[in-house]
């Protein structure tokens, strides 16, 4: 991945942020380094935070305790215009009085850089975002999906330091959410400038990131690579937010196996102490139905193209994710097992 | 909250703080100086210079009360007629497409473009033996209320939302009646309130048509108002005024703490 | 007959009582006035009192006075306002219902209550004179029964005329996008410049249609502070009242009307891009 020149590396150096009114802080504690190029991904649920990180990085949001380094110094006192970061609201904030062409320049006018300039950086940009064909066009008549690349290649044009992006793809039809990921995977490898990504939705962070930062309440859970948290979830909000898990305790039979329940035993992806009780994270893609195995009844059953998802309650009440070609009824007795070769995810470090 | 927090301010907001407090003190600063000329033994001296008397404010009442009460009249008769000529049109307005609902909008707003001056004008030419009975007052106050009043009604009554709970409840099985009475008259009754204080506070401070259509035995407070300011005392003038003031102000006080008054037609 | 036709009478009716009332109340009596004036003493159709109306150097004054003051109010007021609605229409603050609360007063005030707030300021006896008075020895600033003090007047009372057109509008504009444009390097100066004001451009015409034909129709204050400066409104109800010149009110009435009509609907119309219909609001006449 190339690395333009302006990427920057930034840091959240223990910041504190409460809003002004409320009593609990918003952002509790929080340290994150950004490297030069790198896609960060903020992910956690509604109200975790992740928003207001941006708008502190912009410089819309001041914090009562803390540093935010750019390239090693300390940001703080900049007010936005003076940041140079490229910051895309989740409403994109088009100027709905200019074509795209004019929005996309916008930045360049305000720092008056000269007309060849502009006009070779817009088109530049154009090009990038692949919106040349509609340049001309009022901002008023587009499409959700023509309406996000205007606001990036508008963000991208002042050639920021950071790029921030606050949910881009959430306003856009499920369909057009996955095709426009690529794409907008492709824009941030070619133009590889420093990004900083904000999601509600756990797929996408796999997806795109370098780095995955899970948040919950203002404070960070876990940092780390996707496969990296995928395999080493920190704790059971990890495993269930981010990788779709089920946890459930186990007890360690030996140094690599461990007793789910009584009659579903299974190997683990890690090291663990003889005899310790565990927390897991089981998948669906773990088990399967079988002739042998735990007794259970489904109580949920999903087709999801191809296969079938489900969800099996045994008779202690513990739930079962599993998927399998086959279609079964609701209220189905059936025998669940783990499907071979495959090593559960021990939680925990 | 810490240095930071109070290094940066929103430059942009703060531009508009400051032309805000401005004009607000430009407004709310003659109401003092009216209260303290209403209120001084001696203006001429300066504010309060002769002492604090509340002699000009009694004096003041006894010419004006007649005049005060018949503009309470007539407001309330502006009403009365708003209420039938402008809720019917108002409901037409929100509630129907048809040919012609354009022109209609525009109709409504045609009084607004017509000076005060020239509408008692054309009334005065126009039925000189009607001028006797008030009624051409109550017409101008009426041609120059409707605008505002239907103007404060329409868009709530055009509020989507106000349809759709009434089409629920029209599924549920309320009639007519029961529909206007449970369901709409809760929603616009805010707007229907603001529409009523605004109409009563502009009659009551209605001058340009009043000056050319009043007799001796109809006179408003604000015409009785300017003649204070052109032949009183100053001190008188300004107990006038400010027993002018507390029919006035607190209903426009009470107008925008209901939310104002939205501007526009649905 | 059924339901769609007794919907269709039903509509009809209710949709005629505002034009009916309309027809008696006012637009025959327009008609009348219109007539009036058109008619000599013989009888016969001439245009000959808005000649004598349009080229007495009397009355021209007193058009041009009455343009100057319209203009000149508009101008200043969607100076000060403009921000000051910006600003209003903010999220958190107790002071900012205080000052919109204080901004919506004088919408009901009449042009003669205003006009004596000038003459309590700024007459001979106003504060404003006094105080320079004590201070420096001069009695200055005197000025309510001048140009200046009409001016003053009649930018008062287009002051929440204009806040309440423009309040809107600024409510439409997305906090997001400010923020954008910040981020984007723009400063305060080109914030207002690129994104607010070009944004607020239909509402600011509106307003300003608006505010200029109320100035030209104001009455009250001119009647209150006039000593010489002469506004049209002010010469209809003196040809009216004590020249006894009906015909010649008639003619100014009209062309007044004309003017003022002109200006409000011919300026939306030019500008009307959106069906959202035509933005009015007006308070005490003046």
């Amino acid at each position: 991945m190339s690395i333009s020149a302006e990427a920057a590396s930034l840091t959240y150096d223990k910041i504190l942020f409460t809003y002004l009114g409320e009593k609990k802080p918003a952002i509790k504690d929080v340290h994150i380094d950004v490297s030069p190029g790198e896609l960060v991904v903020f992910v956690g649920p509604s109200g975790c935070g992740k928003s207001t990180l941006l708008r502190i990085a912009a410089g819309l949001l001041f914090p009562e305790r803390g540093r935010l380094l750019i390239d090693k110094k300390d940001m703080l006192k900049n007010p936005p215009e003076k940041r140079r970061i490229g910051w895309v609201p989740q409403s994109y904030a088009l100027f709905e009085h200019l074509n795209v062409i004019e929005n996309v320049e916008f930045g360049l006018k305000m720092e008056k850089a000269p007309k060849e300039k502009r006009d070779i950086e817009v088109e530049r940009m154009l090009k990038l975002c692949r919106i040349e064909d509609i340049k001309n066009r009022s901002v008023r008549n587009l499409s959700g999906g023509q309406r996000q690349r205007v606001a990036m290649a508008r963000a991208l044009a002042i050639s920021p330091r950071v790029l921030l992006l606050d949910e881009p793809l959430a306003a856009l039809d499920p369909q057009l959410r996955i095709a426009i990921r690529e794409d907008l995977q492709q824009m941030l490898t070619e133009s590889g400038v420093t990004t900083l990504f904000v999601t509600h939705d756990q797929s996408e962070a796999l997806a795109l990131a370098d780095k995955v930062v899970v948040l919950r309440n203002g404070i960070v859970e876990q940092i780390g690579s996707p496969e990296y948290l995928w395999n080493n979830p920190i704790n059971d909000f990890v495993a269930e937010f981010l990788t779709n898990a089920i946890t459930t305790d186990a007890k360690a039979l030996d140094e690599d196996r461990a007793e789910i329940l009584p009659g579903l035993v299974c190997s683990l992806n890690k090291k663990v102490k003889p005899g310790q009780a565990i927390r897991l994270a089981l998948r669906k893609d773990d088990f399967t139905l079988s002739s042998d195995g735990v007794e259970a009844v489904i109580t949920y059953c999903e087709y999801n193209g191809g296969v079938h998802h489900m969800k099996a309650e045994t008779k202690d009440k513990r739930i079962i994710p599993i998927s399998s070609n086959e279609d079964v009824a609701l209220g189905t007795s059936v025998r669940v097992k783990v499907k071979d070769k495959v090593r559960i995810t021990v939680i925990g470090e | 909250m810490s240095k930071t927090a109070k290094i940066q301010k929103d430059r942009v907001q703060s531009v508009g703080r400051f032309f805000a407090w401005f004009t607000a003190i430009i407004c709310v600063t003659p109401i003092v100086l009216v209260f303290a000329v209403a209120t001084t033994e001696v203006w001429q001296a300066g504010p309060w210079a002769g002492g604090f008397t509340m002699k000009w404010m009694v004096r003041g009442w006894q010419i004006i009360s007649p005049y005060a009460w018949y503009s309470v009249k007539l407001a309330l008769l502006t009403l009365f007629l708003n209420y039938i000529i402008g809720i019917p049109t108002s409901w037409v307005l929100a509630r129907h497409r048809f040919p012609g609902r354009n022109v209609l909008i525009a109709l409504t707003n045609i009084p607004i473009a017509v000076p005060g001056i020239a509408m008692g004008l054309a009334l005065i030419i126009t039925y000189p033996l009607l001028r006797r009975s008030g009624f051409l007052l109550a017409a101008g106050h009426l041609l120059y209320t409707l605008p505002f009043f239907i103007g404060a009604l329409t868009p709530q009554l055009a509020d989507p939302s106000v349809q759709d709970v009434e089409s629920v409840a029209a599924t549920l099985g309320a009639n007519f009646y029961k529909r206007v009475v449970h369901v709409i008259y809760p929603k616009v009754k805010t707007s229907l309130l603001a529409a009523t204080i605004l109409v009563i506070t502009l009659s009551m401070g209605e001058f340009n048509v009043s000056f050319f259509l009043f007799t001796a035995q109809n006179k408003t407070l604000p015409v009785e108002l300017y003649s204070a300011y052109i032949t009183g005392r100053i001190e008188v003038a300004g107990a006038i005024t400010l027993c002018f003031l507390f029919f006035v102000v607190p209903a426009a006080i009470i107008l925008e703490r209901l939310g104002g008054v939205k501007v526009g037609q649905a | 007959m059924n339901k769609k036709t007794s919907q269709t009478i039903k509509i009809f009716s209710l949709s005629s009582i505002f034009p009916i009332m309309l027809c008696f109340l006012l637009f025959w009596p327009l008609l009348s006035l219109a007539l009036q004036s058109l008619i000599d003493a013989s009888g016969q159709i001439t245009f000959q009192k808005y000649l004598e109306v349009l080229t007495s150097r009397h009355y021209l004054k007193a058009f041009l006075n009455t343009a100057n003051l319209a203009v000149g109010s508009t101008l200043l007021a969607l100076i000060i306002c403009i921000p000051a609605a910006i600003y209003i229409e903010g999220k958190h603050g107790r002071d900012r219902r205080v000052l919109s609360v204080a901004l919506s007063i004088p919408l009901s005030l009449p042009g003669i209550v205003i006009g004596f707030f000038v003459i309590i300021t700024f007459g001979f006896t106003g504060v404003v004179p006094k105080l320079l008075e004590l201070i420096t020895g001069e009695r200055r600033l005197n000025f309510a029964y001048t140009y200046y003090g009409l001016l003053l007047g009649y930018l008062y009372f287009q002051i929440p005329r204009v806040i309440l057109t423009v309040r809107g509008a600024v409510a439409g504009i997305s906090k997001d996008v400010i923020d954008s444009a910040k981020t984007l390097g723009a400063s305060t100066f080109q914030v207002y410049l690129y994104v607010i004001l070009p944004t607020l451009r239909p509402a600011i015409v509106s307003a300003a249609s608006l505010s200029l034909a109320t100035g030209f129709g104001a009455f009250g204050t001119a009647a209150t502070l006039s000593r010489g400066y002469r506004v049209v409104p002010l010469e209809i109800a003196a040809a009216f009242t004590e020249n006894f010149q009906p015909k010649a009110a008639g003619a100014m009435s009209i062309i007044l009307i004309l003017i003022s009509t002109t200006i409000l609907f011919g300026i939306s119309k030019l500008t009307e891009r959106s069906k959202i219909g035509k933005v009015v609001k007006k308070g005490a006449p003046v």
